[in-house]
């Protein structure tokens, strides 16, 4: 039985290394070896979970101490979030090698992909930040290549330039607390007395530092604007790996970060936190109320979920520990990539995302557009879909709690989302067709991969106490 | 006055690898260019880069090499991590420079510009 979570990381690392050998020999098939991986990953990431418990283990690399050398941490919360990141992986590559396998080299996208899914979970499972560079700017270097899957070069060229200031923030970041304390490890640098003795304007410099080096590949505010270009002009393989894989890996590591080295009560950083996820998650919905294309929409929503997110996590840490607030976000943060993956895949099987084509386009695919509606009004969150439970509990966690503006803020903006959202429903379900559009006949894979996720977020819908039970036994990582 | 060595440290070490970074920030928010971006991007890497090595320098520092024949322990070990760490991040930049340049070589193939302003205009 294989226990170590470094699996995840080496085996796509090594396979992405080799097939890059093969490929004077082998002219094609390089997708099945992106699926073939991603499998793998799926399996041991289950595996992972079958053996995980509630607290957190670290898994020290090449024997050194996790004080000083490199670790990986999991617990059931973190394999979980595994499992899901790399099925929906799984079910991307599938999308991508039955139909969009012949929009770019098939070798340099599957290469793309299978880096991505190393970055992903090495980002998820690292245990000390000098790897979480590593990680995040191999992310970023997938997340470029599947960004130009379409042709769509300048809205890369933007993603790499944000990104890489990002990276150069966080970079600093790192070095600075290096510097001050002689450690990189997170479980270990809130322990030592140097870290204790810093004046609060650095702590609240730091974690400033690092959440706007990590807003590029988590979608947040500030540098965040290459999302909409992105997700309008790429693929939708490349899409849903932005929105369901890549962008975890950047808010997990947000949330790993302030809740296993700023958890000691230091209250000023998150207002900062807060008030920045806050304006993310406002300005993310307005814009995306603006939207006249549906991938950019989703683009903007999901910019508006990572800042609702933050700010739960950041809230959760300022009131010391608040257990609901922070699987409220947790459970957000896995039915949003659920329904987001079903919207972006439906929308994909259909092949247009303009709103004037995609008009009344659910008369020819009723099946697609019905299952498509699924992943909306979760996302919209309406009652009997996953979405409704983790707005219910958000609102609950926020009424017990007194954070009146917060909740005002965030019902404001659930206006703008339900609106948006039944607009996309009610555009392809029932307004008359203006331009003739030229659809394709899904194939029976196509169905299969929207089935099971609309399958998903309804069982979560009638049971979501499964998942939230399970979130809220684990609590904060490290808390 | 100050030493050489306090010049040194604060000056050369710390205020200089900070102004290239703003160099670079500065060329970055100003330039039309999607070339001078680049090479923008690549000064603030640098910058970056030198800070980073400033803050592991030892005065009179020795070589951290330290293994079974070689036993001696001496006091002013340079600190290895910050290299380490600069290293990687040359690799990556050098990764992300490369990459970048040959979308700039593809953005002027469809478009036949690199000015962010037309680019703009031509996007939407």
């Amino acid at each position: 039985m294989v226990k170590n979570p470094v699996l995840l990381i080496a085996l796509p690392l090594i396979i992405g290394f080799f097939t890059a050998f093969i490929s004077p020999f082998i002219k094609k098939g390089y997708s099945i070896i992106a699926i073939f991986t991603a499998a793998i990953t799926t399996i041991l990431s289950s595996l992972l979970f079958s053996n995980s418990g509630t607290d957190l283990i670290t898994y020290p690399i090449g024997g050194w101490s996790t004080k000083y050398g490199i670790y990986l941490i999991s617990n059931i919360q973190i394999s979980g979030l595994l499992v899901l990141v790399n099925f929906i992986a799984f079910l991307a590559l599938i999308y991508y090698s039955i139909k969009e396998r012949d929009l770019g080299s098939e070798l340099g996208y599957s290469l793309g992909f299978i880096l991505s899914i190393a970055a992903v979970n090495g980002l998820i499972l690292t245990g000390d930040l000098f790897n979480m560079f590593v990680f995040i700017e191999l992310l970023s270097i997938g997340g470029y290549i599947l960004a130009t899957h379409k042709g769509g070069y300048y809205s890369a060229f933007k993603y790499v330039v944000l990104s890489s200031i990002g990276g150069l923030f966080f970079l600093i970041g790192v070095i600075s607390i290096y510097n001050v304390t002689g450690l990189l490890s997170l479980l270990y640098i809130p322990k030592t007395e140097s870290f204790h003795n810093l004046p609060a304007i650095f702590l609240i410099v730091l974690s400033v530092i690092w959440v706007i080096g990590l807003s590029g590949e988590s979608e947040l505010f500030p540098l965040n604007m290459w999302v909409g270009s992105v997700y309008k002009n790429t693929s939708t393989s490349a899409v849903v790996f932005f929105a369901s894989v890549l962008s975890v890996g950047g808010i997990y590591a947000i949330i790993k970060l302030l809740s296993l080295i700023f958890n000691n009560g230091y209250a000023a950083i998150y207002r900062y936190i807060y008030a920045l996820g806050l304006i993310t998650l406002f300005i993310g919905e307005a814009v995306a109320f603006k939207q006249k294309d549906a991938k950019k929409m989703l683009g903007y929503s999901s910019i508006a979920q990572a800042g609702l997110i933050i700010s739960l996590v950041a809230l959760s840490i300022k009131s010391s520990l608040n257990i609901d607030l922070y699987s409220s976000a947790i459970f957000q943060l896995i039915n949003n990539i659920i329904a987001k993956a079903l919207v972006l895949f439906g929308l994909g099987v259909i092949g247009y995302s303009g709103f004037n084509k995609l008009k009344g386009v659910g008369k020819e695919r009723r099946e697609v557009a019905l299952l498509l509606t699924i992943g909306t009004l979760s996302l919209a969150g309406m009652p009997g879909f996953a979405g409704f439970w983790s707005k219910f509990y958000i609102v609950k966690s926020l009424v017990s709690n007194g954070e009146i503006v917060f909740l005002v803020v965030f019902l404001f903006s659930a206006l703008f989302e339900v609106y948006y959202l039944l607009r996309l429903s009610q555009i392809i379900l029932f307004e008359p067709q203006e331009e003739e559009v030229s659809l394709e006949i899904p194939s029976i894979v196509e169905y299969v991969i929207l089935t099971m996720l609309a399958a998903v977020i309804l069982y979560i819908g009638f049971y979501p106490n499964v998942i939230y039970n399970l979130i809220c036994k684990v609590g904060l990582i490290g808390g | 006055m100050l030493s050489w060595n306090e010049f040194l440290i604060d000056w050369v070490f710390v205020y200089g690898p900070l102004s290239i970074f703003f160099i670079g920030l500065y060329g970055l928010m100003t330039q039309k260019n999607l070339l001078k971006i680049v090479i923008s991007i690549d000064i603030m890497d640098l910058g970056v880069n030198l800070f980073i090595v400033s803050l592991g320098y030892v005065k009179n520092g020795v070589a951290p090499i330290y293994t079974s024949k070689n036993l001696i322990f001496i006091k002013n070990f340079v600190d290895p991590l910050p290299q380490a760490l600069v290293l990687t991040a040359i690799v990556i930049s050098v990764a992300v420079s490369a990459f970048v340049l040959s979308l700039t070589i593809k953005i002027y193939e469809k478009y036949k510009t690199v000015d962010i302003d037309k680019l703009n205009t031509l996007e939407d």
